[in-house]
């Protein structure tokens, strides 16, 4: 997975956000152990502050943890991501509503779409 | 105690001033982009880090002390220029700063020259100068220094090539150190970047964190520095 | 760390100058060599022309030896290298010692070569003989002796050039302090230094002359014989006010490197 950012928004936060979605999609497991900051640094080809702040970030959601000396990992509570997944399925959906809203288009539509879409 | 101070920081040549009243500070552990138009005193201000200049008035400190040997053993400077004896192999400039530098790390050096595919009796006078610069980087990255001063890394290089210079800078300053990155190519580096500095006609116009300034203009780094200095 | 700088600084400026000392001791011992041969008109010339060669070498490498350190004060300190030069922890009196110790010994060593040389070429058994007659006849005349003063003068000889060498450092740092016409303004800086020297010296002569009598009559007097004690004490003079002027040439140098450099 190549990690590209944009410039106009902190660099951190849009690291914590491609780093959750990894976890809700599953690509890092409930337990496993992540990559450590200097190797997110290289991956990410960016700053390793920039990446501790965005681990600082997810520590703080309780996404991952700490143990001392073996580094961090993703968290085992199953329930805590799959709350975050319905997060972002959630503004996902809000922002998509926007857009959709703006242009008038009926909820009966929407839901045709959608239902031709996900077959 | 700041990694690096500059207290009211005058210079003059010849009565005209190149600095006028240059205060800021740099902590440890931070990315820290000196950003300027051409000519607005950037180099001068790196100069005087390295003690190639002297203040006309005011103070630069490294840790407290004023540039001397102290501040040249945990400095590592990279100029714009080649500053390599022209006559010598590589192999003589690793002797050169192993003699010299107690924190160089010639295991890593040799490392990085080999990846990049640089024989070690090549002579400097017959390496293009492309490869001279990125010696220099080598030469430079593989010191375990506490402040890396790296005036244009990115002047004129290809796309690969940058990319190649921020790649080791980025895996090869050592943890909790400090680099200072002078530049006009703003939009090539600012996703490195943890705070700036703008420096305009010899002044200090703006020091910012990137993530408070771009928070505060939703904005890119690149986008402010061009609103800022519109010609 | 005077030892590491010093190796660096000796071996940039004697990789050329080993050259000329290479050629010219070769040419100086085939020209010995066609001297032993029989003294036929064709060796004659030959050895003639082997020792112009030699010396052509000895003499342009004495030269070059005093421009070389100056150019390598130049580079070093002032040029693109002085960027590395400045940034390595080492103070810059540090610097400009291992400049004037690796100055001094390349031009003692260029001039030893030559005296040396020279030596080699024109001293044979005849010459020998000549010279110390002559050396005897003067010794008896002059009531000294006359190796003595030899010996001084060589000692004057280089530290002329050493004088020379140093001046040329004084020049150059403070030249490069500024910021424009540095190159000019250290040649003329030299030509002051040396001008005021000059002067010093003429002064320190003709005040030694008011009180020393026979001082007086050497200098003011037509047709004065020549006095032993008078060229002996001018000998000892002239050393310990060339070693006066070098000692200044580099304490002033080293004060305004205190003060730090001025790289543009």
């Amino acid at each position: 997975m190549k990690y590209e950012f944009d410039n106009e928004r902190p660099i951190y936060s849009q690291m914590a956000d491609l780093i959750t979605k990894e976890i809700v999609s599953g690509k890092l497991k409930p337990g496993q152990k992540i990559p450590s900051v200097r190797e997110y640094a290289l991956l990410m080809k960016a700053n390793p502050n920039t990446v501790c702040k965005a681990l600082d970030l997810l520590e703080n959601a309780k996404l991952i943890y700490t143990e001392r000396t073996n580094g961090k990992f993703v968290t085992n509570d199953l329930e805590l991501i799959n709350s975050k997944k319905k997060e972002i399925l959630s503004t996902q959906i809000d922002s998509f509503m926007d857009d959709i809203n703006k242009m008038g288009i009926s909820k009966e539509e929407i839901l045709k779409m959608l239902m031709e879409k996900l077959k | 105690m700041s990694l690096l101070e500059f207290k009211n920081v005058c210079k003059e040549f010849d009565h005209k001033p190149i600095l006028k009243n240059v205060s800021f500070k740099v902590e440890s552990g931070r990315i820290v982009g000196l950003l300027g138009k051409n000519g607005t005193g950037k180099t001068t201000i790196i100069k005087l880090i390295n003690d190639l200049l002297t203040p006309t008035s005011g103070e630069v400190l490294i840790n407290g002390n004023k540039p001397g040997i102290e501040s040249k053993k945990i400095v590592a400077y990279l100029p714009e220029r080649s500053y390599l004896d022209r006559s010598k192999k590589v192999s003589q400039i690793l002797e050169y700063f192993c003699d010299f530098y107690e924190n160089f790390d010639i295991t890593k050096a040799r490392k990085l020259l080999k990846d990049l595919g640089l024989e070690e009796n090549a002579r400097i006078a017959k390496m293009s100068k492309g490869m001279i610069e990125k010696l220099q980087l080598i030469l430079v990255m593989s010191r375990e220094a506490d402040l890396y001063v790296l005036d244009e890394p990115l002047g004129g290089v290809d796309p690969a090539t940058r990319d190649y210079i921020l790649d080791t800078i980025l895996s090869n300053f050592k943890v909790g150190a400090s680099v200072i990155i002078s530049t006009h190519l703003i939009a090539d580096i600012e996703r490195i970047l943890d705070d700036v500095i703008f420096v305009d006609q010899g002044e200090i116009v703006l020091v910012d964190s990137t993530d408070d300034l771009r928070e505060k203009t939703n904005q890119s780094i690149d986008e402010v520095f061009r609103g800022m200095f519109r010609c | 760390m005077l030892k590491k700088l010093l190796k660096y600084d000796l071996l940039w400026s004697y990789k050329l100058i080993v050259i000329y000392h290479l050629l010219g001791v070769i040419f100086a011992v085939v020209s010995k060599l066609f001297e032993a041969l029989p003294d036929t008109t064709f060796f004659i010339v030959l050895t003639g022309i082997f020792k112009g060669c030699a010396l052509s070498c000895f003499i342009p490498g004495l030269v070059n030896s005093i421009i070389r350190s100056w150019v390598r004060l130049i580079n070093n300190m002032y040029k693109d290298e002085s960027h590395l030069t400045h940034t390595i922890p080492v103070d810059i009196r540090m610097h400009y010692l291992s400049k004037v110790l690796s100055g001094i010994i390349l031009v003692t060593v260029s001039t030893l070569f030559l005296l040396g040389g020279v030596a080699l070429m024109y001293l044979n058994k005849n010459s020998i003989v000549v010279i110390k007659e002559y050396l005897n006849i003067l010794s008896t005349t002059m009531n000294g002796s006359f190796g003595v003063l030899i010996v001084l003068l060589a000692v004057v000889l280089i530290l002329e050039v050493l004088l020379i060498t140093l001046i040329g450092y004084f020049g150059i740092i403070w030249g490069y302090s500024f910021n424009n016409h540095k190159l000019i303004l250290s040649i003329a800086f030299g030509i002051v230094f040396h001008f005021v020297c000059n002067m010093f010296t003429i002064i320190v002569i003709l005040i030694s002359g008011l009180f020393n009598n026979a001082f007086y009559k050497m200098l003011f007097e037509p047709n004065a014989a020549l006095d032993y004690n008078v060229i002996l004490m001018i000998a000892i003079m002239s050393i310990v006010l060339y070693s006066l002027y070098t000692i200044l040439a580099y304490v002033i140098s080293n004060v305004k490197l205190k003060k730090g450099v001025n790289i543009d």
